[in-house]
């Protein structure tokens, strides 16, 4: 059981996360826009990555192993659209605090 | 059999599970837009509420306003010139009573003669106050050149004047809308601030005219709202916004008042 790849996990360990922050882009609507990008980011990486990793399921049950790699690196290459997502927060915050210094 | 049958409900169990996350994410995003959308709304609502709000109370103190000028006017014209009019009247009835000596008829119509002189400069003045002439035919430049000769003659407070700007005559009514900004600013300057040195510059920055007041008065502190719901204050705001401009004021306890405010 514990060593089975499991959907229910993938799904309900990032459902609330999205739901968290699509909750988060509401509450910032029209105030100051905290964590916007970071916020952004995670958002676009799960709803996509949840996909990927519910697809790689089906994949294995049809044995279709030649989109192995293929899911693999789509899911990297969001991963690193998310760590962008990261970098231009980080470079937000970090020139901010730089101003009010 | 037993692994076809394996396969089929992993199958159907992945099928679920991305279903269910399709359901899912499509249900988040749609909620999300619904109830942004009625949020965006809400706070534009809420926004065009407070503008109202303030147009209303901009209305309300030009009505105000006008009721104490004509107050005032009414006031002006009743002490001024029914006293000195009833003395001339009297006086022309006394010419009436019989056996008059010379010297008396004398003393009389000098009587006469003082007192509708004065009538005279007081409906002038009187005049002049609600809307001086030098304004009218000399432009804007000459009518504030008067009001700050006026300022200065008085000996209590030094006003400088600097213009850089050629007023051009037919926009006389913006023009007498920044003349009485100015005679409220300063009106208010010795009235409340009790300054001593005012300057008014004009300048001319990319096709806006820029009016630069400041004074060495004692100011006030621009967070306290009392201070900005003044009629006067209100009274000046609608008039920039009459002239299609923007002001600024910035002022601290005992530091003075400084006001820009620019027109076209």
């Amino acid at each position: 059981m514990f060593f089975q790849y499991s959907l229910l996990e993938t799904y309900l360990t990032t459902l609330p996360i999205i739901i968290y922050g699509v909750m988060h882009l509401y509450n910032n609507l029209n105030e100051k826009k905290e964590f916007q990008y970071a916020n952004i980011g995670i958002l676009l990486y799960l709803f996509c990555s949840t996909f990927i990793f519910l697809l790689f399921e089906l994949k294995n049950v049809f044995k279709f192993n030649e989109f192995d790699n293929a899911l693999i690196n789509t899911n990297i290459i969001l991963q690193f659209i998310k760590f962008g997502f990261f970098f231009v927060q980080w470079k937000v915050i970090y020139f901010k605090k730089y101003e009010l210094n | 059999m037993n692994s076809i049958s394996l396969e089929n409900t992993e199958l159907i169990k992945a099928v679920f599970f991305i279903l269910l996350a399709f359901i899912s994410m499509f249900l988040i995003l749609v909620l999300f837009f619904y109830f942004s959308r009625k949020k965006i709304v809400q706070i534009e609502v809420d926004k065009k509420k407070l503008e109202i709000e303030h147009q209303k109370q901009l209305l309300k103190s030009v009505i105000v306003t006008q009721e104490e000028e004509r107050q005032r006017i009414a006031q002006d014209l009743h002490d001024d010139i029914s006293s000195k009019l009833n003395v001339v009247s009297i006086n022309s009835h006394l010419l009436k009573t019989p056996n008059l000596t010379k010297d008396e008829v004398e003393e009389i119509t000098n009587n006469i003669i003082n007192f509708t002189q004065n009538a005279l400069e007081s409906s002038r003045r009187i005049a002049h106050n609600l809307l001086p002439p030098v304004l009218e035919k000399f432009g804007l430049n000459a009518g504030i050149e008067e009001l700050v000769e006026e300022y200065n003659s008085t000996k209590k407070v030094k006003v400088v004047f600097e213009n850089t700007i050629n007023f051009d005559s037919s926009n006389i009514d913006k023009h007498l809308h920044v003349f009485r900004i100015l005679q409220e600013l300063l009106n208010n300057s010795i009235k409340h601030g009790n300054a001593t040195d005012i300057s008014i510059q004009f300048i001319k920055l990319d096709d806006q005219k820029v009016c630069i007041y400041s004074d060495n008065g004692l100011g006030f502190d621009l967070n306290n709202t009392d201070n900005q719901k003044g009629l006067g204050m209100r009274n000046i705001e609608s008039r920039i916004s009459f002239i299609g401009g923007k002001y600024s004021i910035d002022s601290k306890p005992n530091g003075g008042v400084k006001i820009v405010f620019n027109f076209k």
